[in-house]
């Protein structure tokens, strides 16, 4: 027993000493770490395809959120502020706007932090990316993406810090490149991308040479255009040559081609459905109904358009009609600029009609409007029935007064009334700040559930349309306005209505409801596949073309055109009607898409335009062509090891901010 | 980010400790004063998001730390039916930032300044509101009357974040003070806790006016009431006055009772009727209310305008 003791002791100081050595070393302060991944990752071929992957997710950030549309929509001609006014400064322009201001940096530090992403794969791809076969086109995603971004902040913001490399230390020496640098690298980028990037993309949604041969050809319209004309002189007429090289090219790719009907672009039955995989879309975000990647946001942008229905006796929200965040009310602009009787894109953008789907709730007859004197009291309208007419018609129209609606059974909402004059800037009609003819092209009939704010389609960043304005618009600028027709024509000819086309008929998103499990049980559904065509234009039926209205015989149709505001915008030169008319035709053909701000910056139109067209916009010619350099750039940044003094940051910062 | 430059922060602290004791130790007490100097200071700061990241951890500087702590407790009253007893505890402290990794120079962003404490409030500054026979001036700030009038410390007739901003309070208290007095008389025990904060300020007050969520009721500006006070209601602005946030700095300054207890232990005779031990009954004033506030519509003590207040009423009973 003793013995045994003895050797237990021991075997204990043994342990003991062991113990002391082994902590003596340093070893056991090395851990490895095996639960997560670290930059070394991108050393390897599966982390760069990772980091590629994960590089797209900063395509989704322009429909994420808010700043979707405060950088792009708001402050300029197309809409002005609804009912809901929280992000009404990008609007107003009022000193609720400044470098301070949410959205400017948002849209800064996410550019930023996808380019040094850009930056990382750039870097590594060459060194450690092995299988040929995708090493190019991984490189070309890349190049595109800082592209893209470095086209974003110069479009928003001017010049800014270029960086090409990734940071491996924290860094504060930066200053701001110009605007001509940025043009020259997003160029330079851009045609890498070109070069490398591939015809056909291995999955839907990559990146393919077309797209960066798109967004190519639009970075050197953008470089040849009016803001820039301080430094620009000596590159116009190459930029807008190649633009026109670079938008052929696509237009002709045979990869591409316009979809035959405006509306089957929006016209969204199924996530991943049919209008998501047509040929015209050249690059869209990718957002589906896979949780695991829609992270915080889903696209968000179904929820800014609408205008409130669900407050109007006989409605109630749901799938199809979607969440009324009523942030954007179309302008008269945005609804005259359209021939509303043969362009049929404006009816296959906008929402007319609902149904009635809450029949309990309907509104009942006043007495002596019924139409017989036994339905006084009763119910106006019964569910699936028409609820809610939006007439859009124009002054001068005198079928309509207060009095004489309140013999119609739905709620009916008019442009003008009887005796009103028009006015562009509203205040006429009984159209209000949360009852305004709502663009449609965005609805999500597939989510699942009536709150949801987590929308399921893809976001349309490229499309072959656009492709064709840009070579229109750059044909005008280089005086050949003859060349540019047949581009303009490829539009407005599909815009018409063919032969035997049944003009009443509405599409929109919200259509989805029907193949969602969450909505086709619904008894009623407010979406209406009816819109109120033949009402508004006081016509009778007819399902005549309308192609020879729509269609430019000639470049006189332009410059004689009494439809497109050349006298509200002083425009008397060719070139100033041809320029105007392609603003115009870029909202009849791309309203609401994300991009009207860029484009009126850009021309120095924004101004004019929205002085002339939107009731709250305010914008000072002398600074609000550019967004403010976010504070917290200009507070951190640092010049020789020191950071910048109140001047020096003012001098930074973009004029008047 | 990962920042390889990381190194140990490092702080030389000095002491100077007295325990003391008077009139056969009526008065006692402590005293402790001390000194600090950090060097390396580890925090996280913010970051230029060109870098691809927007902070990462770094040694951002060196501060000093400088305060005193002080505990007294006095034997007021001994007799033999009667004690009071009281405790008080003061605490002062001062930290300040001696130099930033950049040198003797002011990291707006991070919100650090040289010789200042380490966590302030930065701001543009409220001087009132705009008055209508001030409109001409106001228009060339492009404000209007009813709107916030802020310093333009500069003076260069616009407000900016570059040069109209300055330290408008520090988040925490210069001086902790608690005070608590307990009396005993005979079978009855009752005792208080009073607490107070000194030297800080609070972030609240602003509010947006606009009409859609609920707020405080304020005296805000109208023409026919031109107070200083808050702005002109403004429904199309979403986002209040622009310089709301200016209104946002409130003395956090409180002295506040927060407990009051009251007790009766049961004499021995009727707990050794019951077979029990000891019993005490006693009943006590949570969050009892406050005595002095530097602002009148939130608890400075909780950080909110909602709290509760607690009555608890109490048996003690010892087998």
């Amino acid at each position: 027993m003793k013995k045994v003791k003895r050797i237990i002791n021991t075997i204990l100081s043994i342990t003991i000493i062991v113990g002391i050595i082994s902590s003596c070393t340093k070893d056991f302060l090395e851990e490895e770490q095996i639960t997560a991944l670290d930059t070394d990752y991108y050393t390897t071929e599966a982390g760069l395809d990772d980091l590629i992957t994960g590089i797209y997710q900063s395509l989704k950030f322009h429909f994420n959120y808010e700043w979707s549309y405060t950088t792009t929509n708001y402050g300029a001609d197309e809409f002005c502020v609804g009912g809901d006014r929280t992000m009404e400064m990008w609007n107003s322009y009022n000193t609720n706007l400044n470098s301070l201001t949410d959205h400017a940096s948002v849209l800064w530090d996410n550019m930023y932090g996808n380019i040094n992403s850009c930056n990382i794969a750039i870097q590594n791809i060459p060194e450690y990316y092995v299988t040929s076969t995708t090493k190019n086109t991984r490189l070309g995603e890349a190049y595109f993406m800082r592209a893209f971004d470095y086209f974003k902040l110069v479009k928003q913001y001017g010049g800014v810090p270029i960086k090409l490399y990734p940071s491996t230390s924290v860094e504060f020496e930066f200053t701001r490149n110009t605007a001509e640098e940025v043009y020259a690298q997003v160029i330079s980028d851009f045609t890498q991308a070109t070069i490398l990037l591939p015809e056909t993309p291995a999955e839907t949604g990559r990146i393919t040479k077309w797209a960066a041969q798109h967004f190519l050809a639009k970075a050197y319209l953008f470089r040849a255009s009016e803001l820039n004309n301080d430094w620009n002189s000596s590159f116009v007429d190459n930029d807008l040559n190649m633009a026109i090289k670079y938008a052929d090219s696509v237009i002709n790719c045979g990869y591409h081609s316009l979809a035959k009907d405006y509306a089957e672009l929006w016209n969204f039955t199924e996530v991943d459905g049919p209008n998501e995989l047509l040929p015209e879309i050249i690059l869209a975000a990718q957002f589906s109904n896979n949780t695991a990647t829609q992270g915080r946001y889903g696209n968000q942008i179904h929820l800014y358009y609408p205008s409130i229905y669900q407050t109007l006796p006989g409605m109630t929200r749901d799938i199809s009609g979607g969440r009324e965040f009523q942030r954007m009310r179309s302008t008269d602009y945005a609804l005259d600029v359209f021939d509303r009787v043969n362009d049929s894109r404006f009816w296959k953008s906008y929402k007319t009609r609902y149904l009635c789907n809450n029949p309990s709730g309907a509104p009942v007859w006043a007495a002596g409007y019924a139409p017989s004197a036994e339905l006084d009291s009763t119910p106006r309208f019964a569910g699936g029935e028409d609820a809610i007419l939006y007439i859009i018609n124009n002054a001068g129209d005198n079928r309509y007064t207060t009095e004489n609606i309140k013999y119609r059974a739905p709620h009916m909402f008019i442009r003008y009334f009887q005796g009103e004059s028009e006015d562009l800037k509203g205040g006429h009609g009984n159209y209000e700040v949360s009852r305004f003819v709502a663009l449609s092209k965005f609805c999500d009939g597939s989510r699942d559930g009536i709150k949801s704010q987590f929308g399921q389609r893809d976001g349309i960043l490229a499309r072959l349309a656009e492709t064709y304005m840009i070579a229109a618009e750059a044909y005008g600028r280089l005086g050949n306005y003859d060349a540019a027709l047949p581009y303009i024509n490829a539009l407005r000819d599909r815009a018409a209505y063919v032969d035997g086309e049944d003009r009443s008929t509405h599409t929109d998103g919200g259509a989805a409801w029907a193949n969602n499990p969450v909505a086709n049980t619904a008894e009623f559904v407010s979406y209406s596949n009816k819109n109120t065509y033949f009402e508004s234009n006081n016509i009778g039926t007819t399902t005549a073309s309308t192609l020879s209205a729509m269609h430019l015989n000639s470049t006189s149709d332009i410059f004689n055109s009494t439809k497109d505001f050349y006298d509200e915008l002083g425009a008397s030169s060719d070139a100033d009607k041809f320029m105007q008319f392609i603003l115009n035709e870029r909202s009849r053909e791309l309203m609401g898409e994300l991009m009207r701000w860029e484009d009126l910056a850009r021309t120095k139109t924004l101004v004019l335009r929205a002085t002339t067209f939107n009731d709250e916009a305010n914008p000072d010619a002398n600074k609000h062509y550019l967004r403010p350099i976010p504070q917290d750039f200009l507070d951190l940044v640092r010049k020789d090891g020191h950071v910048l003094t109140a001047s020096e940051k003012q001098a930074m910062q973009n004029p008047g901010w | 980010m990962a920042n390889e430059d990381l190194g140990w922060e490092h702080t030389t602290q000095w002491n100077l400790g007295l325990d003391f004791g008077f009139f056969r130790n009526r008065i006692y007490g402590t005293l402790d004063a001390y000194t600090s100097k950090t060097t390396d200071l580890l925090m996280v700061m913010s970051i230029l998001p060109l870098t691809g990241y927007t902070s990462t951890w770094a040694n951002v500087g060196s501060t000093g730390n400088k305060g005193i702590d002080l505990t007294i407790n006095t034997i007021n009253v001994k007799r033999s039916d009667f004690t009071w007893l009281t405790s008080l505890t003061l605490s002062a402290n001062k930290d300040k930032i001696i130099e930033l990794a950049s040198g003797k120079e002011d990291d707006i962003s991070n919100k650090w300044f040289i010789g200042e404490r380490l966590n302030v409030f930065y701001d543009f500054d409220k001087k009132g509101i705009w008055q209508i026979p001030d409109s001409t001036e106001a228009a060339l700030y492009g404000a209007e009357p009813g709107d916030i009038r802020v310093a333009d410390l500069n003076g260069d007739t616009l407000i900016d974040a570059n040069d109209d901003k300055k330290i408008r309070g520090y988040k925490n208290p210069t001086l902790t003070a608690g005070l608590s007095n307990t009396f005993t008389y005979k079978n009855w025990e009752l005792s208080f806790f009073i607490y107070s904060r000194f030297g800080f300020t609070l972030e609240t007050g602003a509010e947006s006016l606009q009409g859609r969520y609920a707020q405080r009721v304020v005296n805000y500006w109208t023409p026919n009431n031109p107070t200083n006070e808050y702005p002109s209601p403004d429904y199309n602005s979403a986002a209040g006055d622009a310089y709301k946030s200016s209104m946002n700095y409130q003395s956090g300054s409180f002295i506040k009772l927060r407990n009051v207890s009251i007790g009766y232990i049961l004499p021995s005779k009727v707990t050794e009727r019951m077979h029990l031990k000891s019993m005490k009954v006693y009943g006590q004033l949570m969050n009892a209310g406050l005595l002095y506030s530097g602002c009148d519509w939130i608890d400075p003590d909780l950080g909110g305008s909602t709290f509760n207040r607690s009555l608890v009423f109490g048996v003690n009973v010892g087998f």
